[in-house]
């Protein structure tokens, strides 16, 4: 254990210094072992497992400058996970009020979608999407990051996000505008 | 998930340790001219600076409250990164806050009956409350800046130590204006203030230092 320690502060440390190939490998192991903490937390939730491991992950990613090599890893990680835990319980027992925008696209969407008869899966809608417009969908409206960690978690601008997110939101309810004429 | 680790890797970008004294400390500091300013421009200086600064009570006053600030600090500091435990510092800080109490006390007894409620009111037991409280405020707000730029994983106990950085700080450069000599005055007015600060650090730091 001590090794596996002492190999993830220096694979940190090199991922600080912007090495791709030893942050990747730090990643891939720290996944592992994030599953493991969030699913002894959450046995009966595989997916709420999937998804803190996913925002965990993200967030030692945007908040890795923090990590100070010569302290131990395991606690600033599970420091971490520990945070989105409770973020995780927080949002179950209070529903989160969603910003304007989002509400009305949700109820555009459950509009039309019933005026067209059609269950559109929101999942199939954001797969028409070009992969990019989609994923920052995904990231700013779904997993709920604002727009400046969602450009850090893919490495672009700010504005890039936000146009992403608009014609995204854009072309989505315009399908679905069009399958309601279609299939009246 | 296999995509998410790609794509954090593909573009990474290197981002060296960032150091909390320089994200915290370093930006309180520097907010702490703008109270500082306030004190000698605004409030004005003790007029008896040059003979106050020869008496012990000057020094008590500002040194108990700087000595607040400095114990709170190193805490501030631990819980500004993921897992940072607070520490001795906020128990230190705590054990001062209440033998400051007990000395207040003491001497209140000791202080002969007629003098009693002078001692504790002061002449500027008010105004000592919304100044401090005041010059705190720019000392609080960089350390929610520096905070928010760190990782925070305790928000309440880094917002409640913030506070006490922010208020014992304000309360020692409010202290070089304040012509109030009683030790009570000091247990009371200035322990409370301080107080006050660290109570809504506390309330708001799950709401300002979200991440």
């Amino acid at each position: 254990m001590p090794d596996q320690e002492t190999r993830f502060a220096v694979l940190m440390a090199l991922g600080q210094q912007g090495d791709a190939s030893a942050y990747r490998e730090l990643l891939v192991a720290l996944q592992g072992r994030l599953s493991a903490y969030f699913s002894r937390r959450l046995a009966a939730d595989a997916a709420s497992v999937d998804d803190l491991v996913q925002e965990t992950l993200m967030a030692v990613h945007v908040k890795r400058a923090t990590y100070d090599p010569g302290l131990a890893f395991s606690g600033w990680l599970y420091g971490i996970a520990r945070y989105k835990l409770i973020d995780h319980y927080r949002r179950l027992k209070v529903r989160r009020t969603e910003p304007l925008d989002e509400a009305r696209f949700a109820a555009d969407l459950a509009d039309d979608a019933e005026a067209a008869g059609a269950r559109m899966d929101l999942e199939e809608l954001l797969g028409r999407l070009p992969e990019k417009q989609a994923r920052a969908i995904r990231l700013t409206r779904i997993d709920g990051l604002s727009t400046r960690e969602a450009a850090a978690a893919l490495g672009t601008s700010e504005s890039s996000i936000k146009v992403s997110v608009h014609r995204g939101l854009k072309t989505a309810s315009a399908s679905l505008d069009d399958s309601g004429k279609t299939d009246p | 998930m296999k995509d998410l680790i790609e794509t954090l890797a593909d573009d990474l970008q290197p981002a060296p340790p960032r150091r909390p004294v320089l994200t915290v400390l370093a930006p309180m500091a520097a907010a702490a001219l703008i109270p500082l300013g306030i004190v000698v421009f605004v409030f004005g200086l003790r007029t008896d600076m040059e003979s106050a600064v020869m008496l012990p009570h000057f020094w008590i006053k500002f040194g108990v409250m700087a000595l607040i600030a400095a114990l709170a600090a190193p805490a501030l500091l631990h819980l500004s990164r993921p897992g940072g435990k607070p520490g001795n510092g906020l128990l230190a800080a705590g054990l001062l806050a209440a033998a400051l109490v007990l000395a207040g006390l003491v001497n209140l007894v000791l202080t002969s009956d007629g003098a009693r409620i002078d001692a504790l009111l002061g002449h500027s037991w008010s105004s000592c409350l919304w100044k401090v409280g005041l010059l705190s405020a720019p000392l609080f707000v960089a350390s929610v800046i520096g905070l928010r730029r760190m990782a925070p994983t305790r928000p309440r106990a880094a917002g409640l130590a913030a506070g006490l950085v922010a208020g014992g700080g304000a309360a020692a450069i409010y202290s070089l204006g304040c012509a109030e000599t009683s030790l009570t005055f000091l247990a009371s007015w200035y322990l409370l203030a301080v107080l006050v600060v660290a109570g809504t650090g506390a309330l708001l730091g799950p709401r300002l230092l979200r991440w």
